[in-house]
């Protein structure tokens, strides 16, 4: 798995390290931690965005004890060096799993969403202020909202620090694709939280309530047989969005947005704008 | 014109899309493919043949992919194991590297991490 961590220099950056870094010690995954100076390439690294990245690598390795880390913490004094228009500091050499820093130049939806193509990431994390705005301090307005609506993969933006307990699933359960279904089972795993499979019935483009209970079962025996608590909500196609504005209370909602969803097609991209600003809990958009 | 003997791998999932997605990229990379949705039936494979690469998922029914790369490494130490998981826990990977698998790879991967593991692993049977 590979996760591109967007990261700045405000504490609810610094506050998603640890639940970053416990879902990295579960699936070894590989890391880039990606900071972006608005200051223009020509005009050098800013120094103190530089400063910040070091600061967030070494309290994500300070989250792992003992030996058994697939990062390896660096031998001396990491310098970032110029990389394709940008600085980097790679992986030390002997990690298992590589742990990146890069800096890039430019505006930072546009650069967070360029690195997580060219890496071929299959998560992007950020965090965003508390409350019902969920911004980045100086940045584009409503960047954790645009990059959840425009990124090529999945996203998750981490609201809170509270444990999430309950994953309410809001999937299109004859089309959603393995890959996402996986991502939920790691998330899931990692909170160890039950699961609320929501499955969407009604007269347009849906299949039959008997023939969505029958997917619906056979998706939740594939979570009990796992020993995964996971239960089923059955809703109406038309209450779909006042259902998930609800849900968002109870605990942390990932909804699929690939491109043959339907709730792609049925939720105006606005609406997953406005799921990430007011929901009280973290979102995860799975594509 | 070299004989040089293809690199067999089994693949054990019991996901049949796993091994669905996987067989037929890597089989057009030139590698020898047999995949399984059953554990006991992989276990007998093993038992029958070694093989270079073995790459399997961690839960499952039956006989789980913990016991499953126990008796391939016993009986074949030289086989590379890859674990994929949808399920990861840092105690399972831990685990997994306690008993000497190659690599440790959550769900999703894309097929390229993959293929990069499997290359490396073939890498490193080859000295």
């Amino acid at each position: 798995m590979r996760i591109l961590l967007a990261l700045d220099n405000q504490s609810y950056s610094a506050g998603i390290i640890p639940e970053v870094a416990k879902l990295a010690a579960n699936t070894w995954a590989d890391i880039t931690m990606l900071g972006i100076q608005s200051t223009n390439a020509s005009a050098g690294l800013d120094q103190a965005l530089a400063a910040t990245m070091l600061a967030h690598k070494s309290s994500f390795l300070a989250q792992f004890t003992g030996k058994d880390s697939p990062y390896a913490s660096p031998a001396g004094k990491e310098v970032f060096s110029p990389d394709n228009g940008g600085w980097q500091v790679g992986a030390a050499p002997d990690s298992s799993k590589a742990l990146n820093l890069k800096v890039r130049a430019g505006s930072a939806i546009k650069e967070i969403m360029a690195e997580a193509d060219q890496q071929g990431c299959d998560l992007i994390i950020l965090g965003c202020s508390n409350g019902a705005d969920c911004q980045w301090h100086g940045e584009t307005l409503n960047l954790p909202q645009k990059i959840a609506k425009d990124a090529g993969c999945s996203v998750l933006v981490i609201k809170e620090q509270r444990p999430t307990k309950k994953i309410i699933s809001c999937l299109d359960q004859s089309e959603i694709q393995q890959e996402s279904l996986e991502l939920i089972n790691q998330i899931v795993t990692l909170h160890d939280a039950d699961l609320k499979i929501v499955g969407l019935t009604g007269p347009k483009g849906l299949k039959k309530k008997e023939d969505t209970e029958k997917q619906m079962a056979e998706i939740q025996k594939y979570y009990t047989d796992r020993q995964i608590n996971a239960w089923i909500k059955l809703v109406e196609k038309e209450g779909l969005e006042a259902y998930i504005a609800k849900a968002s209370n109870e605990g942390m909602i990932a909804l699929w947005m690939g491109k043959k969803s339907m709730l792609g097609k049925m939720f105006s991209s606005n609406l997953i704008e406005k799921l990430v600003a007011n929901s009280q809990s973290s979102v995860l958009i799975l594509r | 014109m070299t004989d040089k003997a293809q690199t067999t791998i089994l693949i054990l999932d019991d996901e049949p899309i796993v091994s669905k997605r996987l067989k037929p990229s890597l089989e057009k990379k030139g590698y020898e493919v047999e995949t399984f949705t059953v554990s006991i039936d992989a276990m007998k494979r093993v038992r029958e043949k070694n093989f270079d690469i073995v790459i399997t998922d961690l839960k499952m029914e039956g006989v789980d992919g913990m016991q499953f790369l126990t008796e391939v490494k016993s009986r074949s130490p030289e086989t590379e194991v890859i674990v994929i998981t949808g399920f990861a826990t840092m105690e399972t990977a831990k685990e997994s590297f306690r008993k000497g698998v190659f690599d440790f790879l959550a769900k999703p991967f894309k097929l390229g991490e993959i293929a990069d593991v499997i290359s490396r692993a073939e890498k490193k049977k080859q000295g």
